[in-house]
């Protein structure tokens, strides 16, 4: 009896050792559990903080190539060299703030790209700035003369900025990225001890009898109940306070992308108008010259002149060019459906009248459909067919064909032609503004339609390429990828 | 000289010689009246400052306006033409080196009659300036032309 009586409690001993044993077990594996979680949280949480401060940087940056780019404007409207000094001054932070963005930044190759890039076009500037304070001759010349060079310093800074926004664009990301993984781990150790602890509690429960055992234990679980509590509340705010800095520094971002807009657009009306005027001139006094001195110039005379004026309009020519160019990358898009098929059968129409003795082979794929800005991939096909035409000027039998293929789950829209082609060791400088391989002699033009080719083609969030071989023809394909998340 | 009077206002003077020599080289006969800025060529148009005393029932024939200049721009002279009871008839066509298309709206917004943008090439120019010329100078109806003849 006794003995048995002693069984059936060392029985119900062992059952609540055992339940107590595994309530400290459960216990101990979601305190861990939990801490890890929090760690992790913590980790997350620091990348948060890191991310702001690359951020903070970007933005005093932002505002120092702003502040540049006002100096320079007062620079070019009042000849005022001091305005120069601020410059450089603007110049010598940005290179600071850049050591500063290098070593924060460490880990993230592509930012450390955009950061080499930055320190050239930081060298160009100090370079351009000192070279017009080396050549300014006096206080006051005239303002079309400082055009090119403020011309020349505003781009660098405006590409600067660029470089600077991507950057951003990129922390931004990373950011939204980190505070969503740095809340997502503190919800799942928050849950984790609440789950557990109800178990434990639980578990607890039906150990009572040894209350005077568990009394520790549960106070600890309340505790670290109410501390997870704690965290968790100061987590959301902490959330919610970073989301918050995250929609402010998007709209200044926003806004100082508008501030720079509205300063080119100022830049390239004075341009427009400041730089034709003096070419005016030119050609308009050396056109008096032929006329009013025809039986004083000789033939050599009158040649010297034919070349100044030629060389006036061309430089007019590029100008207009220009501008364009500045207009594709600053002209607001909109997208839809565009049939490139009839578009390219317009433009090669529009190349026939220009040239109605040229027979071309002209061979159009049928509803080429492409999503985008009609009004600039009016410009890439231009551009791709007009140079098609160009090249297969002096080409028996010129073919052109626009088509279409699909390459993995994406239509790559091309243009082949038979014509000139060209060395595929110079295809790099294809897409350069301004850059030739051809002679002007041989295939008019001014070398900026791949250029414009490749802006817009970006700014749809495409790519373009080219394959060719000399005398044996070009082939440029590209894509639009405006509707797969690419960048506008 | 033709008395009928062609007001040119332009800052540049490079511009101001060949404007000159293509209205000439066209056989555009009438007075040119150079301002060099807007407060001269509203001092021209109003009678005021340098033009002081001007018998301003006489009106230009024509106004070739540049956009960009000293002082006064071309914007603030087409504004104040246009608002001015002796003026706010008379042909205005904006002759500039710029086509941004604010100017331009802007330009026709503020009740110019004509946009032309100088080119570069000088035969250009000449072509421009002798279109201007029979157009706005023969062939379009201005109205108090019949007045002016019968004075």
């Amino acid at each position: 009896m006794g003995e048995g009586k002693l069984g059936k409690r060392n029985l119900t001993d062992r059952l609540l050792w055992a339940g107590l044993a595994a309530a400290i077990v459960a216990a101990v594996a979601i305190g861990w559990n939990a801490d890890k979680d929090a760690h992790e949280s913590y980790a997350w949480n620091n990348w948060v903080s890191h991310t702001q401060s690359v951020l903070d940087a970007l933005d005093d940056a932002q505002e120092n190539s702003l502040a540049a780019l006002s100096s320079i404007q007062n620079y070019y409207q009042s000849g005022d060299l001091k305005n120069l000094d601020s410059v450089s001054n603007s110049i010598s932070k940005l290179e600071h703030q850049s050591v500063v963005l290098r070593s924060l930044t460490g880990d993230n190759a592509s930012q450390q790209n955009r950061l080499d890039r930055i320190d050239r076009i930081e060298r160009r500037m100090t370079v351009l700035s000192e070279n017009i304070i080396r050549s300014a001759p006096a206080f006051s010349q005239p303002q079309s003369l400082r055009a090119p060079e403020a011309a020349g310093l505003s781009t660098a800074v405006y590409q600067l900025f660029v470089q600077l926004y991507q950057m951003s664009a990129v922390e931004r990301r990373l950011l939204t990225e980190r505070t969503a993984r740095a809340r997502a781990t503190s919800r799942q150790s928050t849950t984790a001890l609440e789950i557990g602890g109800s178990i434990v509690f639980l578990w607890l429960l039906i150990v009572g009898g040894y209350a005077f055992l568990t009394t520790r234990r549960l106070t600890d679980i309340a505790k670290a109940l109410a501390v997870s509590e704690v965290a968790r509340v100061t987590e959301r705010k902490r959330v919610a306070d970073d989301l918050r800095a995250l929609s402010d520094s998007e709209r200044r971002y926003a806004t100082q992308l508008e501030v720079v807009n509205k300063e080119l657009e100022a830049f390239s009306y004075s341009v427009s108008h400041d730089l034709r005027a003096p070419l005016r001139s030119i050609d308009g006094f050396s056109s008096a010259l032929m006329e009013d001195y025809a039986d004083k110039l000789d033939e050599q005379a009158n040649s010297h002149l034919r070349r100044i004026r030629a060389a006036a309009q061309r430089m007019a020519q590029l100008i207009d060019d220009l501008l364009k160019l500045a207009f594709v990358t600053r002209s607001e898009m909109r997208t839809e459906a565009v049939d490139l098929s009839a578009m390219a059968n317009v433009i090669l129409a529009e190349c026939q009248t220009a040239e109605p003795l040229r027979q071309v082979e002209c061979v159009v794929q049928d509803r080429i459909m492409g999503q985008g800005d009609p009004h600039l991939l009016r410009l890439v096909l231009e551009n791709l067919l007009g140079n098609a035409w160009k090249f297969t000027g002096k080409t028996q039998q010129a073919k052109i064909e626009f088509a279409t293929a699909d390459q993995d789950g994406q239509a790559v829209y091309f243009v082949r032609d038979n014509g000139a082609g060209f060395d595929m060791t110079y295809a790099e400088k294809l897409f350069g503004a301004f850059q030739r391989l051809h002679a002007a002699a041989d295939f008019p033009g001014v070398g900026v339609g791949l250029a414009t080719v490749q802006r817009i083609v970006r700014r749809h969030g495409g790519r373009v390429s080219a394959q060719a071989a000399e005398g044996q023809g070009a082939t440029f394909s590209f894509t639009l990828e405006v509707n797969h998340g690419g960048q506008q | 000289m033709n008395e009928r009077v062609i007001l040119l206002v332009e800052d540049n003077a490079d511009d101001e010689a060949l404007t000159l020599r293509a209205l000439k080289k066209n056989n555009i006969t009438n007075t040119i009246v150079v301002a060099r800025n807007g407060v001269e060529a509203l001092d021209y148009l109003f009678g005021t400052g340098q033009y002081a005393g001007r018998d301003t029932s006489v009106q230009p024939e024509l106004i070739l306006l540049d956009l960009k200049l000293p002082k006064v721009d071309g914007f603030e002279v087409l504004k104040k033409l246009r608002a001015d009871e002796r003026t706010k008839l008379l042909a205005v066509v904006i002759l500039t080196s710029s086509t941004e298309q604010q100017d331009i709206v802007n330009g026709y917004g503020l009740g110019a009659n004509s946009y032309v943008r100088k080119p570069v090439d000088f035969q250009h120019f000449m072509d421009a300036v002798r279109q201007l010329g029979l157009y706005w100078l023969v062939l379009n109806e201005r109205p108090f032309a019949g007045l002016r003849n019968g004075r």
